[in-house]
């Protein structure tokens, strides 16, 4: 059940305990010997299901200066990206 | 575009625009303006072209929509990069079926609008083609690099130097291997030091993962090899590179035992060019890793990418490694156990180490994602 760990808990995190448990019973055990000796990092936070409603996307590009941070993104929407 | 507060996450999203067959490639910030790099198709040439967006930093709206250089095309790589007040964007055209140039031009930070133009490679090198696959702006200068192919066939692992304030041609450094294959992809540069990565063939056709460090200003100004790096099956590339003021890092992959594609990081002393430490990985044994971004920082240096955790199965991975080379901590995402998701950027900020990238949903369908971690 390691795969899942750290995904989409910010702010949600019953729902994330769910998917963990259910996944960890279908999916089995990872690597335990690479991922046993490897923390976790701290989430901050996450934007994530970004191009709702259409497929596709993509965040490819990062920008920082300071404490602002840019992204690119792109997605098809209704035959268009 | 979406803009982020590195400790409050979301601060506001650009206007969408629709560009059918399009896609965002890069993004640099200057002060006061944020750029968006990127290529569409055009309607009914079957052709691809470039653009080059600029908004307010604020989040204040788009400053301007346009490139007017040459037509150039998405296929290959284009992107922008901006430091202070300088902002240089890159790209990549045909002239012929097949005959690549690539260029450079430079944008006002201020207003975003476009200032000069100019061609990878001099008229007096007769080069019979070139392409740009990274560029990054110091000062008032612009280093790009990409590979540069001489008339008989060999193509060199270029790095020049041109003003990032009108594009002249400063200075440049090539090498190549016994084979006509090989290639600049990455370059940083921090204070003196430019690093920059990619591959060289041998006469065999052999593919070593190279890494090079120049020194900008002073004494000593040439390109050292830093490494030709083989996995052991002579199938490697460095993609991505990161300087800070003591170390050289390069993150590529290669194909080692098994025949798996694994990631790699290599850090090198900035001033001597001794090989410090370096890691080999994938996530499960399976291979198919896939190097995609490299971020150094006073906390450590984080690299992005994509690696199969079961068959035909790929997990993001962010790593980070404090300076000494040390596992600091890993992230892997596959949220809703699909088959696709992949890191594809990383990035320092004041305070949070930002991964971008993609996974599949729930659904089906490919959603973008970003992450922010403690350094």
């Amino acid at each position: 059940m390691t795969r899942q760990r750290g995904a989409f808990r910010v702010g949600n995190k019953l729902m994330i305990v769910a998917v963990l448990a259910l996944a960890g019973g279908l999916l089995g055990p990872g690597p335990a010997s690479v991922q046993a000796a490897v923390p976790q990092p701290t989430l901050i936070w996450q934007d994530v299901a970004i191009g709702i409603g259409g497929d596709n996307a993509l965040a490819t590009g990062v920008a920082a200066l300071g404490s602002k941070i840019y992204v690119a993104i792109s997605f098809e929407d209704a035959g268009h990206q | 575009m979406r803009a982020y507060d590195a400790k409050k996450g979301y601060s506001w999203s650009s206007d969408l625009f629709y560009l059918k067959g399009g896609r965002t490639t890069g993004m640099a910030v200057s002060g006061s303006t944020v750029f968006v790099a990127g290529y569409y198709g055009v309607a009914g040439s079957g052709e691809e072209e470039v653009f080059l967006r600029s908004y307010d930093a604020k989040g204040k709206g788009l400053k301007v929509d346009s490139y007017t250089g040459a037509p150039m095309a998405g296929l290959y790589p284009n992107g922008v990069k901006a430091l202070g007040s300088k902002v240089v964007a890159f790209s990549n055209y045909e002239s012929a079926p097949g005959v690549v140039w690539g260029s450079i031009a430079g944008f006002s930070a201020k207003t975003g609008a476009y200032l000069w133009e100019a061609d990878y490679g001099e008229s007096w090198q007769n080069l019979i083609s070139s392409q740009v696959n990274d560029i990054t702006v110091s000062g008032s200068s612009v280093a790009v690099v990409g590979y540069q192919q001489t008339a008989d066939g060999y193509k060199w692992f270029n790095v020049s130097l041109y003003s990032a304030v009108n594009g002249s041609f400063g200075s440049a450094w090539g090498a190549r291997g016994n084979g006509v294959g090989n290639e600049a992809l990455a370059v940083s540069w921090t204070g003196s030091i430019i690093g920059a990565a990619g591959y060289v063939t041998d006469g065999s056709g052999n593919r070593y993962a190279r890494a090079v460090r120049i020194i900008a200003k002073g004494k000593g100004a040439g390109m050292t090899i830093l490494e030709d790096f083989d996995l052991g099956y002579g199938e490697n590339r460095f993609t991505t590179v990161a300087v800070d003021k003591s170390q050289v890092y390069a993150g590529g992959q290669g194909i080692g035992d098994g025949g798996r594609q694994m990631s790699f990081i290599r850090a090198y002393d900035a001033k001597t060019t001794d090989f410090l430490w370096g890691d080999t990985f994938d996530l499960a044994g399976l291979g198919g890793s896939v190097t995609t971004g490299l971020a150094a920082a006073k906390a450590g240096v984080y690299m992005a990418g994509y690696s199969l955790s079961a068959p035909g199965v790929t997990d993001w991975f962010t790593m980070a490694y404090n300076l000494g080379g040390g596992v600091k901590w890993r992230q892997d995402l596959n949220p809703f156990n699909q088959d696709t998701n992949k890191a594809l950027g990383v990035a320092a900020a004041s305070s949070a180490i930002v991964a971008v990238g993609q996974y599949k949903n729930n659904d089906g369908k490919l959603k973008g994602a970003v992450q922010a971690y403690a350094p």
